[in-house]
C-alpha cells in the first residue's frame, strides 16, 4: 500500500502535512503497553488526526480522531473518537497521526527513538525536512519511496487544485466530484471550509486526510 | 448483477490471494529487508489517482515490465493473477481482463542502475493505456540517503520532493 505517497501541493502547503505511522503488521507485534506508549507519544503533540485499532485482526475496530470532527457530525459508519478515547484504550494496536507542523514531528520522533518500541515507523512528508527531523533525533533514514510522475491518459485526471485535496486519501475514497460539490457549497455560503473539509475527511477511513490542510486549500480555491 | 466469485473470507481461507492491494513494501523494510542495497523497488498503481482501471490495462504494464526482466513481488495480490515470466494474465483468470476496479498495484524490483531504461519502457506503455497510474520508486538508503536520487537526477526522471521515509526504528533491524 502506498496511500500517503502521492500527496500533491506546494512546498509551503506540504509543510503543514506530515503523516507519522506504524507500518501495517505492527498491530500484531508486542504487548499492549508498547502500543499504549506509542499512542501516548502520538497524542501528546496536538495531532490534527489520530487513529488506532482495538483488539487484533478480525475483531478490531478503528478509532478515528480528526480535529474539528465532533460527535454532532457523525453519520452512518463514520464515527468520530476523541484523543482521550484513543489514549484510554486498554488494548490499542498500532496507529497513526497527522501533524500540521514540523516542530511537533521533531518532538514525536525524538520520543519514539527514546522509547525503543521496535515498530517500523514511516513518515510521509517533504524529504529534506524529514531527513532533518531524523538528524535532530540522531537517526538515519533507512528506506525511501519516491513519488514519480503520474503516467497514462492524463486527460482523465481532475484539475490540479482538486488533486491536491483528494490525493490526501491515497485509496481515493474522497471523490473529485464530492470535493467539487463541497467547494461549491462553500462558494454559495452554505457551509464553512472547515465543515466541508471534515465531510471530506470522513470518507478516508484510514483517517489520513488532513482536514486542517484541506480547509486552507478550499479557501484558496474559493478566493481564486 | 452476478455475485462475486469469491468472498474475501474465502480468498483468505483458500490462500488464493493476499489482503489489501499490495504488500507492506518499504514500510517494514527495516525489519524485512525486502529491498536490498542497490535495488530499486517499482510499484505501478493502476487507476490512481482516483480514475479506476481495467485489468486489460494492468496486463499491458505487467507485460512491459516482464520484458524488462524485473522480479515481480510474489506476495502482491495482482501477482496472483499473472504469469510472472511473461506478465500476462493467467488463462485460469482470463475473464478478469475486462473487469474494472478502483486500483491495483504491480510491485517488482530490479537493479537500480536499470531504472532509466525501465522508466522509459513505462513511459512507452503508458501511451497505450485508457487510464493512469501512479509510480513509486523505492530505494534503501546508504548512510541515510537514497543513492537512487543521483540516477534519477542524471536521467531527468521527475520525482516529487515529498514521499515516504522509513526512519529505521524497526527491531530486529536489518541494516
Amino acid at each position: 500500500m502506498t496511500h500517503s505517497n502521492h500527496r500533491r501541493g506546494t512546498r509551503e502547503s506540504l509543510m503543514g502535512d506530515w503523516v507519522v505511522f506504524a507500518a501495517p503488521g505492527t498491530e500484531l507485534l508486542g504487548e499492549a503497553s508498547k502500543h499504549k506508549k506509542f499512542l501516548e507519544i502520538l497524542t501528546k503533540y496536538d495531532p490534527v488526526n489520530c487513529t488506532t485499532n482495538t483488539g487484533i485482526e478480525g475483531e478490531s475496530k478503528r478509532l478515528r480522531y480528526v480535529k474539528g470532527w465532533t460527535k454532532q457530525k457523525d453519520g452512518g459508519v463514520h464515527q468520530s473518537a476523541t484523543l482521550e478515547e484513543i489514549k484510554g484504550l486498554e488494548k490499542p494496536r498500532g496507529g497513526s497521526a497527522l501533524y500540521n507542523n514540523k516542530k511537533a514531528v521533531e518532538s514525536v520522533v525524538k520520543e519514539l527513538v527514546e522509547a525503543e518500541l521496535g515498530f517500523s515507523i514511516v513518515i510521509s512528508g517533504i524529504f529534506d525536512e524529514v531527513y532533518d527531523v531524523c538528524e535532530k533525533a540522531g537517526i538515519k533514514p533507512h528506506t525511501v519511496n519516491f513519488s514519480g510522475e503520474t503516467l497514462g491518459k492524463m486527460s482523465l485526471l481532475p484539475e490540479p487544485k482538486i488533486l491536491e485535496i483528494i490525493t490526501m486519501c491515497g485509496h481515493h475514497f474522497v471523490a473529485a466530484k464530492l470535493a467539487k460539490h463541497m467547494i461549491q457549497k462553500v462558494q454559495q455560503g452554505k457551509m464553512t471550509a472547515e465543515d466541508a473539509s471534515i465531510e471530506l475527511a470522513k470518507q478516508c477511513t484510514c483517517n489520513w486526510f488532513n482536514a486542517d490542510r484541506a480547509a486552507k486549500l478550499i479557501k484558496e480555491y474559493v478566493r481564486s | 448483477m452476478p455475485l462475486p466469485r469469491m468472498s474475501f473470507k474465502e480468498i483468505k481461507e483458500k490462500q488464493v490471494g493476499f489482503g489489501s492491494r499490495g504488500t507492506s513494501e518499504m514500510k517494514t523494510n527495516d525489519r524485512t529487508g525486502r529491498f536490498k542495497a542497490g535495488e530499486v523497488g517499482i510499484a505501478c498503481e493502476l487507476g490512481r489517482p482516483g480514475v479506476g482501471f481495467c485489468f486489460r490495462d494492468l496486463e499491458k504494464v505487467s507485460v512491459a515490465l516482464a520484458k524488462m526482466g524485473v522480479e515481480f513481488e510474489p506476495e502482491n495480490p495482482a501477482s496472483v493473477l499473472l504469469d510472472l515470466k511473461t506478465g500476462k494474465i493467467k488463462d485460469t483468470c482470463k475473464e478478469i481482463r475486462d473487469e474494472r476496479a478502483l486500483s491495483a498495484i504491480i510491485e517488482c524490483k530490479a537493479p537500480m542502475e536499470r531504472t532509466p531504461e525501465i522508466y522509459a519502457k513505462l513511459q512507452e506503455v503508458a501511451k497505450e493505456l485508457d487510464t493512469v497510474f501512479s509510480l513509486d520508486l523505492i530505494n534503501k538508503c546508504r548512510d541515510g540517503r537514497p543513492p537512487l536520487k543521483k540516477i534519477l537526477d542524471d536521467s531527468n526522471i521527475y520525482v516529487r520532493f515529498n514521499g515516504k521515509t522509513n526512519i529505521g526504528l524497526g527491531r530486529p533491524l536489518i541494516p
